[in-house]
């Protein structure tokens, strides 16, 4: 893939996906929601090759508003996808231009401190993860990024729209625990959605981990999910390929937004 | 998880220590009914087999297709046991190999020559590379949905690929002959070759004939553009036609690729083809450590010799069709829609008012727990021992199943 090409689906990525996870991160973490106290905000992200989306921040959490929104206080423009793919990875490039806000500016700072905190939590440490407490947001957190991933690139990119059409469709729901709240992906060409709750129509398959190790395991693809699945910890059920084809993708997912290091 | 199952859970924990995924590919629990179906097989015998808690099950699944005779059947294991008396493994093919190829390429209307191997994917991949060899080009249609193993450009699963593996594989949808003239249009003089399934039999969907023109049209093209036509007969196999499954559906390959019910348990297949593609087939390069064994020869030569004598396809396709009607009958009774699709002895069979299996997985536990293995996304198979007596008490324990559940849905 040309790295033009690499550098649009990784700004999408970062802003359609991983920063609406901000809401779950406040939502969970008293850090998040201190550094907030009284220092409310709302940022859009702009790129010249047309991507863009706002956050309104605030101690409840982040609403994020696909596409520029009026009423952002700060308008950030990136000049290309490479400034912006390289900003969101925390690459060396140069600073986006501030386009609206200028005053406001310094509310970027808790910007970056939140984006740190998000990190925490989906990289999480041994230590982190052997919390129960933890794992019961940490996984339907990480699921929602990556499905909302999954949806961005179906979008975006043209392997992911080739395997979107080559395999099964129809809504996936994942859960922890049978009565969890489920993460949802419609799966289907043209009406990629997905959301958080028991969505309005019955799932095709539903997968539902029993056991929040071995989701958080799965999630970070240090699970063996055959065994899983049949030891009953993981259970699927309806449209078993569904959730695999779907899984594929999610695995997918990764390169993009946490690249491997080149040797 | 189903107490009923005890014993293969605890194995099934055994082996998940010691085996990646505890039992791997089709067989594994995830394809079938994890914690409701049973894991691990004890001992067979005719269209019966038994779990290691000891429960007795009508078999629709016969080993996944390669049992076409029954369980432990006596004149396969007898010659069987008389090549092993003589030995199996040797330096050299023996004279089995000989007879059994003469054998195949005598059944088979177009072949002029055969090969043997193991498993069903041997021969696809090869039979593709043959294709590659006789054509000096590089790209391979195949349809979407389809299997032919576990080789890079064709397996189901999705570790361990690149995307240079299928760089040159392309898929068109099962009777969509206008998307095929597209691919042929699109990549002319690049296509080597296209494998096709008799009929379409891809899991947890409806099985499909090919529509009038359909696969005559594939084969049409393929002369006139000069893409060599192979046949995955591996699922079909012996069970529609003696001659392969391609002479049932009026079109004829270059090659067809036999496995399953072709030793009747024992692990063989065989890829057959025509004079002009001889020369091709002798340059790739196949082998494997047992794949001259003589005992699984000896076994599918006796196979053969049965099927033929005892009229086994028009029995098994009798018979299958005898469930097919019972099947229809216990849905219509129930006020449930059971749909059969496929061949009556390679049948499919599904509950038509959902698309997601919940129901059709339900009903399939049900009849498990009372001694049927009907599988809930794969398509069923029909062998030489079920009796009619077998499919009605077959039908007996779906139709109670049904019943159970039809309690729980209502």
């Amino acid at each position: 893939m040309k790295s033009t090409a690499l550098q649009h689906i990784q700004t999408r990525l970062f802003l359609h996906a991983v920063l609406p996870t901000l809401d779950a991160v406040i939502k969970a973490s008293p850090k998040a929601q201190a550094l907030l106290k009284d220092n409310h905000f709302s940022v859009c992200f702009k790129t010249r090759s047309g991507l863009s989306a706002s956050y309104f921040f605030t101690t409840g959490g982040c609403e994020y508003i696909p596409g520029g929104s009026t009423s952002a206080g700060i308008e950030l423009l990136f000049l290309t996808d490479g400034q912006a793919a390289a900003t969101f990875l925390e690459q060396k490039t140069f600073p986006p231009l501030p386009t609206k806000g200028f005053s406001a500016l310094g509310k970027m700072k808790t910007f970056v401190a939140l984006t740190l905190e998000m990190q925490a939590w989906l990289k999480p440490d041994a230590a982190k993860l052997a919390g129960e407490q933890f794992r019961q947001i940490f996984v339907p957190m990480t699921l929602g990024l990556a499905l909302r991933a999954v949806a961005q690139l179906c979008r975006s990119e043209r392997r992911f729209r080739e395997q979107l059409a080559a395999g099964p469709q129809g809504l996936a729901a994942f859960q922890l625990g049978k009565d969890g709240e489920p993460v949802w992906l419609r799966l289907v060409t043209n009406e990629l959605t997905c959301g958080q709750g028991e969505p309005a129509d019955t799932p095709d398959v539903r997968v539902i981990f029993h056991d929040s190790v071995l989701a958080a395991e799965a999630l970070q693809d240090k699970a063996d999910a055959l065994t899983a699945v049949g030891n009953g910890a993981i259970e699927v059920l309806g449209l078993v390929p569904l959730a695999d084809h779907l899984n594929a993708m999610m695995e997918r997912v990764q390169g993009y937004i946490d690249p491997p290091a080149k040797q | 998880m189903n107490t009923h199952y005890e014993k293969s859970l605890q194995l099934f924990d055994r082996a998940s220590k010691v085996a990646p995924g505890g039992i791997y590919g089709h067989m594994s629990p995830a394809a079938c009914l994890p914690g409701a179906s049973p894991y691990y097989a004890v001992r067979g015998e005719g269209c019966r087999y038994w779990d290691v808690d000891g429960h007795e099950y009508i078999d629709f699944m016969c080993g996944y297709g390669p049992v076409i005779l029954g369980y432990n059947h006596p004149e396969v294991d007898e010659a069987a046991a008389k090549q092993r008396e003589l030995g199996n493994c040797f330096n050299h093919p023996t004279e089995r190999f000989v007879e059994l190829v003469e054998r195949l390429v005598s059944l088979v209307d177009f072949a002029d020559w055969g090969v043997l191997a193991k498993n069903g994917g041997d021969v696809t991949t090869w039979a593709i590379q043959v294709a590659r060899e006789h054509t000096k080009r590089k790209k391979i249609i195949r349809l979407k949905g389809s299997y032919h193993g576990v080789d890079p450009w064709c397996t189901p699963g999705h570790g361990g690929l690149i995307e240079e593996d299928r760089e040159h594989i392309h898929h068109f949808a099962w009777n969509d002959l206008t998307a095929f003239q597209g691919l042929v249009e699109r990549y002319r003089g690049e296509i080597a070759g296209l494998i096709i399934s008799p009929w379409h039999h891809p899991v947890f969907a409806d099985s499909d004939f090919g529509a009038p023109g359909f696969l005559i049209g594939l084969e049409r093209i393929c002369r006139a553009e000069g893409i060599v036509l192979i046949s995955d007969d591996i699922r079909g196999g012996f069970r529609l036609n003696i001659g392969g499954s391609h002479e049932e559906f009026g079109y004829t390959p270059d090659i067809v690729c036999f496995c399953k019910a072709l030793g009747n348990g024992y692990p063989i297949s065989a890829a057959l083809g025509t004079d002009a593609l001889r020369v091709a087939a002798s340059k790739v390069f196949l082998t494997g450590s047992y794949w001259n064994s003589a005992v699984p020869m000896a076994a599918a030569l006796k196979t053969l010799e049965i099927l033929e004598r005892d009229n086994v396809i028009a029995k098994i396709k009798q018979t299958g069709q005898r469930l097919s009607d019972g099947l229809v009958k216990i849905g219509e009774k129930h006020g449930h829609s059971i749909k059969p699709s496929g061949p009556p002895s390679v049948p499919f069979y599904r509950l038509t008012e959902e698309k997601n299996f919940l129901r059709q997985q339900q009903w399939c536990a049900e009849a498990m727990q009372r001694g049927a293995f009907l599988h809930p996304h794969h398509n069923w198979f029909i062998c030489a021992a079920h009796t009619d007596a077998d499919i009605d008490a077959g039908l007996q324990i779906a139709d109670d199943a049904l019943a159970a559940c039809v309690k729980q849905w209502d």
